[in-house]
């Protein structure tokens, strides 16, 4: 062996040697060292998360009947960059497949500004997964992707549409009614599945994978009686539309429980048609507007003052002509002479110069006190968003005309669901409990959230409530003001309203304008039911027994009809409104 | 074992003796048995083991399509079903019923009347229910969606 071929073969062997030892280095480094990284990496390439959505719950009313529920939906999401090749023919599979209109779908698969555009929005989730099968099959899915978009329905449409709310179309959380006040608990827990899948999308049997389950939101179980709504919702929609009113309002409680079993409101809006979704048809009216109740607030003036000892039904009261105060004349809704009426014959009449006469008996102080105790000036927490406390000033603030006229209804504004409240505690022998509106927050595994007992306390003694119920009975008895409202074979308790409107705008009464209102129960014996109805700005003014009459008697008939009360058969007390 | 029993009998009191290698017919070897069978042996279970191996592997593989096929499906018929259901609620709830009735001719009732158990007697107007009825009327008002200030 010649020096050069032994000094070429040990070049080679140092630098194969070399070589080795690099690659021994590195060998060490990505078994040894960095093994984890890499196998982390490895598994990320084929690691598939996948979100699991979690159901938001049910609005349900007393029967479990839904009145939102939940459908599985999917979006279909286009990339125009991909899909403008091929739009007639996915145009034309989605249009036959999905109801999409034609050219409409043919404009955003071409759309040239943008590389993600919605074709369709809400559409159930099996029509979707048919029209992707197609468009596969022909080839031409390229650029065209689905995404979860649920859609929360409202199968009654109208149906208590308002106080049931609505949700966000993006976010799906609630933005109004019940849907905003229940959010937290409608709404589930997303959970999250991962697992191991093949190159092309398919799952790795016996690879690892982990599920964390989605938590479905919790059911809203609510005291509303779907089939009374939906009567209350279509006779107060006819008043309303007859009258022509700007907005109304029935409600209905069972006096047992103080559950609502009907709420309407209007305007409201048909919550499978956005279209009708306008800002005022939003308006929980019930709890977030106020106005000036007028004479049904009479009847409380009574029980505060037949609990203070002050009056009985047969109290003889003098009443003038007119009455001057602070610089204000005050008048009857009917022109008359000196009258003598019993404070019986004062409610049954309505007439405003004898509950001054009788309210002059008690100081400020104390009728507020009893107002407050009424809940006036508070909400009643019946677990709606944005509810008012409605205006009761501080009876140091009160002028001798104030006191008077918050007597009859007008200088203290209301909401409706605080002057059922407060009638209620008449019915209900002068105790008051808060209306509630939600039964059960019911969770999916069967457990139910803590719900807080609502508020009660004693306002007047049972025998002023008595006496008041006597007065109020003889509002529909042939003297009263609204013998039309008496229901036949049913003694019925009830006092109409006639209030001075105030315009929103100015503040300022507005003649002519009137909000007039009728609240009554039945049957009067043993109440059971008591309905309260409120029309805003009629044509023409309007009256509490001619205009809102009618619905509460019609709404109350529907009430006794369907809960099977019979009637007692016994008769009302011939109470004498003169002396 | 004879050796043992022997030699105490021919020498009883000399020290034992290194035994004497006994020479013995070495047995003739046994022929070799085939190779043949066992190499068959092992192959078959190299082979059996490769193709069950494989068969797994398929199965498995089948088993997973079919499962990721199964889910669509009970995807697509649960999306279906609550299509439906939801397809029966729209059809039951109390407008739809009412406008049902209504086709049929029925018309509310406004003067219930009612059997009291204890006398026998009949409480209550019987008035026969008219598709005139006040009643009626409230029925069959304009949608609520379309009353009121909805400015």
């Amino acid at each position: 062996m010649s020096p050069a071929v032994r000094n070429r073969a040990r070049f080679c062997f140092v630098v194969v040697a070399t070589l080795l030892v690099v690659f021994a280095g590195r060998l060490v480094q990505i078994q040894g060292v960095d093994a984890n990284a890499y196998a982390a990496r490895a598994l990320k390439e084929t690691l598939q998360p996948t979100v699991l959505h979690a159901d938001r719950g049910e609005i349900l009313d007393r029967d479990g009947q839904p009145l939102a529920t939940s459908l599985d939906a999917k979006a279909i999401i286009a990339n125009p960059r991909f899909t403008s090749e091929n739009a007639p023919g996915i145009a034309k599979v989605l249009a036959a497949e999905l109801e999409v209109d034609y050219f409409d779908a043919l404009e955003k698969l071409r759309r040239q500004d943008t590389q993600f555009v919605y074709v369709a929005r809400k559409v159930p989730a099996h029509k979707v997964d048919a029209a992707m099968a197609k468009l596969t099959e022909a080839q031409i899915a390229n650029g065209v992707t689905t995404e979860r978009d649920a859609v929360r329905t409202y199968p009654g449409g109208t149906l208590a549409a308002t106080l049931v709310g609505l949700v966000s179309g993006e976010t799906g959380a609630g933005t109004s009614g019940l849907e905003k006040q229940y959010d937290k608990w409608l709404t589930g827990v997303d959970g999250e599945a991962t697992y191991e899948t093949s190159p092309k999308g398919v799952r790795i049997p016996l690879a690892r994978q982990t599920t964390q389950e989605p938590v479905p939101g919790a059911d809203v179980v609510t005291t509303l009686d779907r089939d009374l709504q939906w009567y209350a919702d279509k006779r107060l929609a006819q008043a309303v539309r007859q009258s022509g009113s700007d907005w109304g309002i029935a409600v209905t409680v069972d006096l047992e429980s103080m559950q609502v079993l009907q709420l309407s409101q209007l305007p409201t809006f048909d919550a499978e048609d956005r279209s009708t979704v306008t800002p005022a048809s939003m308006n929980n009216r019930a709890v977030q507007n106020v106005y000036e109740p007028g004479s049904v607030q009479k009847v409380i003036t009574m029980a505060a003052l037949a609990d203070a000892g002050l009056v009985t039904p047969q109290t003889k009261v003098r009443v003038p002509s007119e009455l001057r105060l602070d610089g204000f004349t005050i008048s009857d809704w009917w022109d008359h002479g000196r009258l003598k009426l019993t404070a019986a014959g004062v409610v049954a009449k309505s007439s405003n110069l004898g509950t001054i006469a009788l309210a002059q008996q008690m100081d400020d102080e104390t009728l507020h006190d009893y107002l407050t105790k009424f809940g006036f000036g508070a909400p009643t927490g019946v677990g709606l968003p944005s509810e008012s406390r409605g205006i009761l000033a501080d009876p140091e603030r009160w002028s001798s005309a104030q006191h008077a006229t918050i007597s009859f209804g007008q200088g203290i504004s209301v909401t409706a669901l605080q002057e059922v409240a407060a009638v209620a505690t008449i019915a209900n022998g002068g105790r008051y409990t808060a209306p509630s509106l939600v039964t059960e927050v019911r969770r999916a595994d069967g457990t139910t959230v803590e719900q807080e007992a609502p508020e009660t306390r004693q306002v007047v003694s049972p025998e002023a409530a008595k006496m008041v119920t006597t007065m109020m009975e003889a509002v529909t008895g042939p003297d009263g003001s609204a013998p039309d409202t008496a229901i036949p074979g049913y003694r019925v308790a009830g006092k109409t309203g006639t209030a001075w409107r105030v315009d929103p705008d100015t503040g300022r009464y507005v003649r002519g304008q009137n909000t007039v209102s009728y609240i009554g129960f039945a049957p009067a014996e043993r109440p059971r039911f008591l309905t309260y109805v409120v029309l805003d700005n009629p044509r023409g003014g309007g009256s509490g027994s001619g205009t809102a009459g009618p619905v509460f008697r019609d709404v109350m008939q529907q009430a006794l009809q369907r809960y099977g009360i019979a009637p007692s058969g016994s008769r009302a007390p011939r109470t004498p409104v003169k002396w | 074992m004879s050796l043992a029993q022997n030699a105490p009998r021919r020498s009883p009191v000399r020290p034992p003796q290194q035994p004497r290698r006994n020479l013995r017919v070495v047995p003739a070897r046994r022929p070799s048995s085939p190779r043949a069978p066992f190499v068959l042996l092992v192959v078959t279970l190299l082979a059996g083991g490769l193709i069950g191996l494989l068969l797994l592997n398929t199965s498995m593989q089948n088993g997973a399509f079919e499962l990721a096929e199964l889910e669509k499906k009970a995807e697509t018929l649960q999306s279906e079903r609550a299509q439906l259901a939801l397809e029966v609620e729209q059809r039951s709830t109390p407008a739809a019923l009412a406008d049902r009735a209504s086709a049929l001719g029925m018309v509310p009732n406004v003067n219930p009347v009612f059997l009291r158990l204890k006398d026998g007697s009949v409480v209550g107007d019987m008035v026969p229910a008219s598709r005139a009825g006040r009643a009626a009327s409230g029925v069959g008002g304009p949608s609520p969606a379309a009353v009121g200030d909805r400015g």
